[in-house]
């Protein structure tokens, strides 16, 4: 294996045990565990509740024609078609991840770079391994222990849905391809999150950084939106989420390309910053 | 003992580096080079810019004008220098919730050492530092003086040509200040070793090579017994009695004899052409005791502390 390979996987590998074993990283992941299975628990409850009051399960036929009808409405026919036999409590995890996935990642790597460079620890590594290696093995490994997390709340979802009577075929399907959409959506905040931890030599600043950036993209996603420039917002990744979901091919591959490369241009960006700076 | 080659090239060499940070220069046209085997101090007082120069030789800091070079590759030549290289940098913390044996066990793999010597390596260093058993504790666990014995250790994996020390017995108990600084002088000679540090006496024990710093400058440099003058000068304690001084100054040689009252020091300087210390100690030795003197202590040089203060 080349010797650069080698070194971004071994740092990867030792972030994900950090990552994974640390007492934030297992806080955090409690955080997300509970707020996915709330999510789920607050979606069966709603759905007890209207059950009670029609005192009666409404047929599956209205059920779907309902679902196929709400999800035209937001994604158009085509991909409305292909949706509608996506369960339920999955689909709404996966919106769900969407909103809180970056936050997650926010709050696992904010001191990815600026834990090292605060308490001048990357002077034990950057004799032995080039400085963008050992940041890319960082960012490998944010993206993989997050990653790792999200997969226990979507298998999680996924027995929830079983349970709640869902077809199998239909939940392991769904599941596993949902879980991989999001983990390549949180690609892209991973790089945002490395690029926003290597500017800062303080991982608190870090963290208000990141936090504000991301709070930043998202007003200024809505203000665009509301002001019907719906064009100038194909440069942030959160408008990728309907392609995502889509049938065709093309535009699955162009959101999978356009989130990594947002991911991977940001990364860049932090590779030439950790290089450039004094430690 | 394994001595210097002082044709070989050069392990470090600084070619009129400078190093400024916004408005203020840490180092200004600082030239130097490092024998390779040698074990040799970086000398001066606080603000001297040691840490500065310290830190452009591991390729922490890149100068702002100038040349540093390590084994004949620019410090950031991670790729070529890798294995060959250890650095103890003095203010940085140890990775607060990794085991001693888990950080170790990265660090060699990062530099490549081969995946079958990695453990043994990683528990012959730390025995060297007698923290054999230190393994499975947590970095943040350890006291002050642990924590730099492993800094310590991981500067020493995979056997580096090169090992830059900042202040690596500060903060030790005396005994195991003694170790290691017994650790560094077994490697005389098939290691370069850098050390910076505040303790003179400790680098004139075993450095064989100085620089002196002051305020971002070189002042001198040379072999520790050039600093001290250990090769011109030799200095005689006297109890309370006769002090022959002209008959000292009357033996072959000698250029010049003071007498330090206040220290009852009598300092002998002389032209090492005409002989070397040791034989300039036995001639004034015979003078002395012809003349009854009560002698109570000899030493060759200035000392190493006197001569960084007339200096700097």
């Amino acid at each position: 294996m080349p010797r650069v390979t080698s070194q971004i996987g071994l740092t990867a590998a030792r972030e994900i045990r950090k990552n994974l074993k640390s007492t934030k990283g297992i806080a955090l992941f409690v955080l997300f565990m509970l707020g996915g299975l709330g999510s789920l628990a607050v979606m069966r409850g709603f759905k007890w509740l209207v059950e009670s009051a029609t005192r009666t399960q409404p047929p599956p036929e209205v059920m779907r024609e309902f679902k196929l009808n709400a999800l035209t409405e937001a994604y158009g026919a085509t991909t409305a078609k292909y949706l509608v036999d996506c369960p339920g409590m999955l689909y709404t995890q996966f919106q769900l991840t969407l909103f809180f996935f970056p936050l997650l990642i926010l709050l696992v790597g904010f001191d990815v770079i600026a834990g090292e460079t605060q308490h001048r620890t990357f002077r034990y590594l950057v004799v032995r391994a080039p400085r963008a290696a050992i940041t890319a093995g960082k960012a490998l490994g944010l993206w993989a222990a997050t990653s790792a997390m999200l997969l226990v709340l979507f298998v999680t979802s996924a027995v929830a849905a079983l349970a709640d009577g869902e077809p199998a075929g239909a939940v392991v399907s769904w599941d596993l391809r949902l879980w991989a959409f999001a983990a390549v959506y949180g690609a892209a905040y991973v790089g945002l999150t490395t690029l926003t931890s290597s500017l800062v030599r303080t991982p608190i600043i870090a963290l208000l950084s990141g936090f504000g950036l991301v709070v930043v993209l998202g007003i200024a996603r809505f203000v665009l939106l509301v002001a019907k420039l719906d064009w100038a917002t194909w440069i942030f990744p959160s408008t990728y989420d309907k392609w995502l979901l889509s049938p065709e091919p093309k535009h699955l591959l162009s959101a999978i390309a356009v989130l990594l490369a947002w991911g991977g241009a940001c990364l860049a960006a932090a590779v030439e910053v950790v290089k450039r700076r004094d430690v | 003992m394994a001595s210097v080659d002082k044709g070989a090239a050069p392990a470090i060499e600084l070619r009129a580096v400078t190093k400024r940070f916004g408005a203020q220069t840490a180092v200004s046209e600082l030239s130097m080079k490092v024998p390779d085997g040698s074990i040799f101090g970086l000398i001066g007082p606080n603000g001297a810019g040691k840490t500065t120069t310290f830190s452009m030789i591991a390729g922490y800091l890149s100068p702002t004008a100038g040349d540093v070079y390590v084994l004949d590759h620019r410090p950031t030549a991670v790729d070529a220098l890798r294995g060959k290289v250890g650095v103890l940098p003095q203010d940085a913390l140890l990775p607060a919730n990794d085991r001693v044996g888990d950080f170790l066990t990265y660090l060699a793999r990062l530099q490549g050492i081969d995946e079958g010597r990695v453990a043994d390596e990683v528990k012959a260093v730390l025995a060297e530092v007698d923290g054999a058993d230190w393994g499975p504790r947590r970095c943040g666990q350890l006291s002050h003086g642990m924590a730099k014995r492993v800094g310590i250790a991981q500067a020493l994996l995979g056997q580096p040509r090169v090992v830059l020390l900042d202040e690596p017995t500060a903060g030790l108990d005396p005994r195991v200040a003694f170790e290691i600084r017994q650790v560094l002088a077994k490697r005389r000679g098939k290691t370069t070793l850098v050390i910076s540090s505040h303790n003179l006496q400790e680098l004139e024990e075993i450095c064989d090579h100085a620089a002196i710093l002051d305020r971002g400058a070189l002042v001198l440099a040379g072999t520790m017994s050039e600093l001290t003058a250990a090769a011109e000068e030799v200095r005689f304690s006297l109890a309370r009695g006769p002090v022959p001084e002209e008959q000292v100054r009357a033996i072959a040689g000698v250029r010049a004899v003071a007498w330090d009252k206040a220290s009852r020091e009598l300092e002998v300087a002389f032209d090492k052409a005409e002989c070397d210390a040791e034989e300039m100690i036995r001639r004034v030795l015979v003078v002395l005791l012809a003349e009854g003197a009560r002698i109570s202590g000899v030493s060759k040089g200035r000392g190493l502390e006197q001569r960084v203060m007339e200096l700097t």
